[in-house]
This record gives C-alpha cells, structure tokens and sequence, in this order.
C-alpha cells in the first residue's frame, strides 16, 4: 500500500492544554483511512493540521513532522494545499449562495473558467455524489433550501470539483438521518477509487461498513493501528474499556 | 414608558418646525438653491414680506453649508471605510480569539473622545500640516484630477474636516465591522478556507456576500455621525460665507457648524427670521440624519443569515 501521508510525532499546543501530544500515523492512498475514538481526543485538529486550518488559529503551536506526497506539509503553499486535500465538515456548511455558486466556489476563486466549463465541471461533481438528478432543474436555488443529506452531499461535491488528492471527511454523518447517512455511507466506498479518503468518526458500525485501514485515537495519540477495524494489541484497560462501549 | 423616545422626537421635530416656520415661508425653494445667507441690516426698520417682518435685504440661501457638509462628510467616508475595511479584516485574520475582545474596545473608546479635543488637534497640528507641505504638494502633482488644481490659502476647508471627521467615524464603522466578520460562523470561514480561498478572499466573501448587510450599515452609521458633527469641524472648516468651493483646498462651513456660529446673533436679532432660519437648517440637517441612521439601523441589523446571491464568485 502506497503511504501518501506519514505523521511523526505530531504535537498540537492551545496554550493550557496539549490536544495532540506526539501522533504517528499513515495514510494509504486509495484507500478509506479511518480514525476512530473519543470526542475531545484530537480528531478535529488532527484534519486540519492536515490542511492547515491551523494556521487560522493563531493560538494553536503545531510541531512534528507530517509529509505528503514526500513533501513536508510546511514547504506547501497554503492555497495549494487546500486544493490537493479537500475537506468536508461535522456538520453541511452551504454557503448562503445558489446551489451552482457553492459547487462552482472553489473553481472561481482559482482562476479565469469559462463558464462552459464551469457547468460541465459543476455537473460532474454534483452526478459524482449522485446529487445532479435531483437539483439539476434547481441549481439557481438557494443552498440551504436542501434537506441535511443533500447539503452534505452538496458540500463533498464542491471539494471534489477541485479534483483534490485526498478527501478529509469530519464526522460528515453525525448530523443526518439513519437514510441520508447510507447514501453519504455508500459514497464514501465509491470515492476511493479516485481518492483517498480520510474519514473521522465515532461510529464503529460506520467504520466497519467503510474503512480499509482504521487508527484509534486515544488522549492525543494513536494507540492502535489495522487494516479492517478489528485491533489485536491493545494493552492499556482505559482504551479497552472505550472499545467496548463502541461495541455496544 | 416606552414610547417616551418617540414621544420626545415628536415633540423636538415639532418645536423646530414652529421655530422654522416663518423661515420656511419666506424664503421658499431659494433656501435650497442660493449661497448667499445675508442677514439683512438691522440697524433700519424692518419690512413686511410674506407676512413676516424681515430686516431689509435679510435672505437665506443654504446651498453651501449643505453642500460643505456633503463633501466633508463624503470625504471622511472615502477615507474611513476602506481604512475600517482593512482594520476589521486583519483583526478577524490575524488575532487570536483572546485578543480581539481588548482590541475591540479600544477601538470603541476612540468613539468616546471629545471631539473638541480632535478639533483642537486640527487647528495645532493638521492644519500646519496641510497648508505647509500637504496642500502644496497635491497642487503641485494631483492638479490633472477634477478638483485638485487650486490655490492653497489655509490648512483649513474641505481636507482637514475630513480627515478629522474620518478619524471620528472610523472607530464606529471599524466596531460594526469587527464584530460582523466575528459573527459569521466559523464553518463557513473554515469552509471557504478550506477550499483554497486566501485571506483576502475570504475577507472579500464577508464584506461583500455574508457580512454584506453589516458592511454598508455600518457605513451609514458612521456617515450619520459625521453629518451631524459640529464642534471638531466648527474649529477646523474655515467658517466661509457667501462662497462656494472652488477646489478641495477651499474652506467649507457645515450646516452643523453654521448653526452654532450664527446662533448668538440672531437669538439678539428682534424679528427672529434670523432665528427661524437656523430652525430651518437644524431641521433639515436633522432630517437627512435621522433618514441616514434608521437606514444604516435598518440595513446592519438585518439577519445575516439570509441568502446572499452573490454572483461574483
């Protein structure tokens, strides 16, 4: 398996309190990467120290080494960054814009398109998350006006439309309907193919359905690490105790 | 209680328009559309006009003090708004959480300084400034632009009120600002980040699209203050009569600072035209105030969540 991320000793200040307190991990191209544990243990901030939403919090210290593609995470520009790892959020984030203008954000601020190719191109991203046939006689609408599980469909289109390399993925079911949350479920196993996808979650039956390779975050560090989403060596009781209540 | 407000208002507008009255009667449409505010001889008799007894040759054109008071106060939102812009966003963009609080209320004490001190500042420090070096300067290189090429006769005018006026709207503009970009939901922020907009983007999405509404109220407001404004610009306008402006080194006299300065001698004046000429002014003065405030009330505190269709992206 090719790694396209590798995290050595990260470590993430807020000042009082350490969140990521020295974190090795690989991500697997192609593959859906999942990172499961607790609420409060890091997950969030391990995503965008990944694109460096971090750099947004001028509050945040982050150390270690992360590298992707071979190339450590800082000698990347910002922008372009962000373009080659999208990310989708906890909860749908539409902009207050037409459901075109979200899907065609990205694109805009890039460059000069022409607006023949940003309609093919919004039209791919929105048949690529299995959206376009239901707003295609709509796309003037507003956003919001769609229902939780569109938004968040909506909102992967519009990273994907960047043709990034990876696709960071928050929590992308927690606010949706039993559903919704299959479609956006069955996405995510299809997106892989052209993607690698990191998915974070606290929904052991989630992880089982999509992941291929599964990290348990535990207290700001990886505890455990297994293709699937069976681990073996765990040792520590707290952490055992924490899987068994997943389990139920 | 609650419709003392109201109630106050009321009776306020209605007393200037009895004072104004007589005024309005008189001179007409020529209150609008003359220069020339003379208030007559009042050593001779006076004489009947209109039904009212005015000393010979009195007229009341306010052309200039509104025209004075429209460039001064445009020229301090020229200068205010971009600057608050640029405030507000490198506040949003570059401070920890922690530190916009104190940040903000700093700038929201600069609202609190008498503007007789600002006023005072002019007359020591930018006048000498403007007449010396800044004026000549400007005439000398910018004369191609409309407006610039002219003699500099005196620091004060069109320039110094507004860029104090500027400097005393920009903390009420900045605050607005501040605290809209802070509002906007963080996923959205992160959202548009995320999707490789730079800092600028992003501050341009805010202004334009979701703290749009915020923006230009904002603007309203401070340009409502600035209007009304009277001692800081009294000091450093020039107090011109029965001159219009050539060019942006000229003196002006506000419609605010007219007031004052004329008011001592018409309370004395026997016929009271002179008085009610005043009420005239401070009436329409207080019009174009309260349109321009309810309108930037209206306007910065409509919800920002309502759609934006933004076609700029």
């Amino acid at each position: 398996m090719e790694k396209i991320v590798e995290i050595r000793d990260l470590k993430v200040d807020a000042g009082k309190k350490e969140i990521i307190k020295g974190l090795d991990m690989d991500i697997y191209a192609n593959r859906v990467n999942t990172i499961v544990g607790p609420s409060g243990g890091g997950k969030s901030t391990l995503l965008r120290c990944l694109n460096r939403l971090t750099d947004l919090e001028p509050g945040l210290k982050v150390n270690g080494k992360v590298t992707f593609q071979g190339k450590d995470l800082r000698d990347y520009d910002d922008v372009e960054l962000r373009r080659e790892i999208g990310m989708v959020f906890q909860r749908p984030n539409p902009f207050p814009m037409s459901i075109y203008d979200n899907v065609a954000f990205g694109l805009r601020i890039q460059a000069k398109v022409s607006k023949s190719v940003i309609d093919a191109m919004v039209r791919d991203a929105l048949e690529e998350v299995g959206l376009y046939d239901e707003v295609k006689d709509n796309l003037k609408r507003q956003a919001s006006t769609l229902s939780g599980g569109q938004q968040q469909r909506l909102c992967i289109a519009r990273a994907l439309i960047l043709r990034p390399k990876i696709l960071m993925m928050d929590e992308p079911t927690s606010s949706l309907d039993p559903v919704s949350k299959g479609r956006v479920e069955d996405l995510i196993r299809g997106l892989k193919e052209k993607y690698t996808v990191i998915l974070v979650t606290h929904d052991m039956s989630q992880a089982r359905k999509v992941s291929d390779y599964t990290n348990l975050i535990y207290n700001g560090k990886t505890v455990a690490s297994s293709e699937g989403t069976e681990f073996s060596d765990i040792e520590d009781q707290e952490v055992k105790d924490y899987l068994g209540e997943l389990a139920e | 209680m609650s419709l003392v407000p109201a109630f106050v208002l009321i009776t306020i507008l209605a007393f200037i328009l009895v004072y104004a009255w007589p005024s309005i009667v008189f001179n007409g449409t020529t209150f609008f559309t003359s220069y020339i505010w003379n208030v007559g001889i009042s050593s001779r008799p006076p004489v009947m006009v209109r039904g009212f007894l005015v000393p010979p040759n009195a007229s009341f054109g306010a052309l200039l003090f509104i025209e004075s008071t429209l460039l001064s106060s445009g020229l301090a939102i020229l200068i205010a708004f971009p600057v608050s812009f640029l405030v507000s966003l490198s506040v949003e963009l570059y401070l920890p959480g922690r530190a916009k609080r104190p940040l903000v209320s700093l700038i929201e004490l600069f609202a609190g300084i008498p503007s007789v001190v600002y006023g005072l500042w002019g007359i020591v420090v930018l006048e000498p400034l403007l007449l010396h070096n800044i004026e000549p300067w400007m005439s000398a290189n910018l004369y191609f632009i409309p407006g610039f090429s002219g003699e500099v006769l005196t620091g004060s005018g069109i320039i110094a009120s507004g860029l104090i006026l500027s400097l005393m709207i920009a903390p009420i503009i900045t605050s607005v600002m501040v605290n809209s970009f802070d509002s906007a939901p963080s996923e959205i922020k992160q959202g548009l980040v995320s999707l490789g907009a730079t800092k600028w983007e992003l501050g341009k999405y805010l202004a334009t699209g979701y703290s749009r509404s915020s923006t230009y109220g904002g603007a309203l407001l401070g340009l409502g203050r600035a209007l009304g404004e009277t001692m800081a610009v009294l000091m450093v306008s020039g107090g011109i009569v029965n001159v219009l402006p050539t060019s942006i080194y000229s003196g002006i006299n506000t419609m605010a600072a007219a007031i004052v300065a004329y008011l001592d001698s018409a309370i004395g004046q026997g016929t009271g035209i002179n008085l009610s000429a005043l009420a005239e002014l401070s009436l329409f003065l207080l019009a174009i105030s309260l349109v321009v405030n309810l309108l930037g009330r209206r306007i910065a505190g409509r919800g920002a969540l309502r759609g934006v269709e933004n076609d700029k992206f």
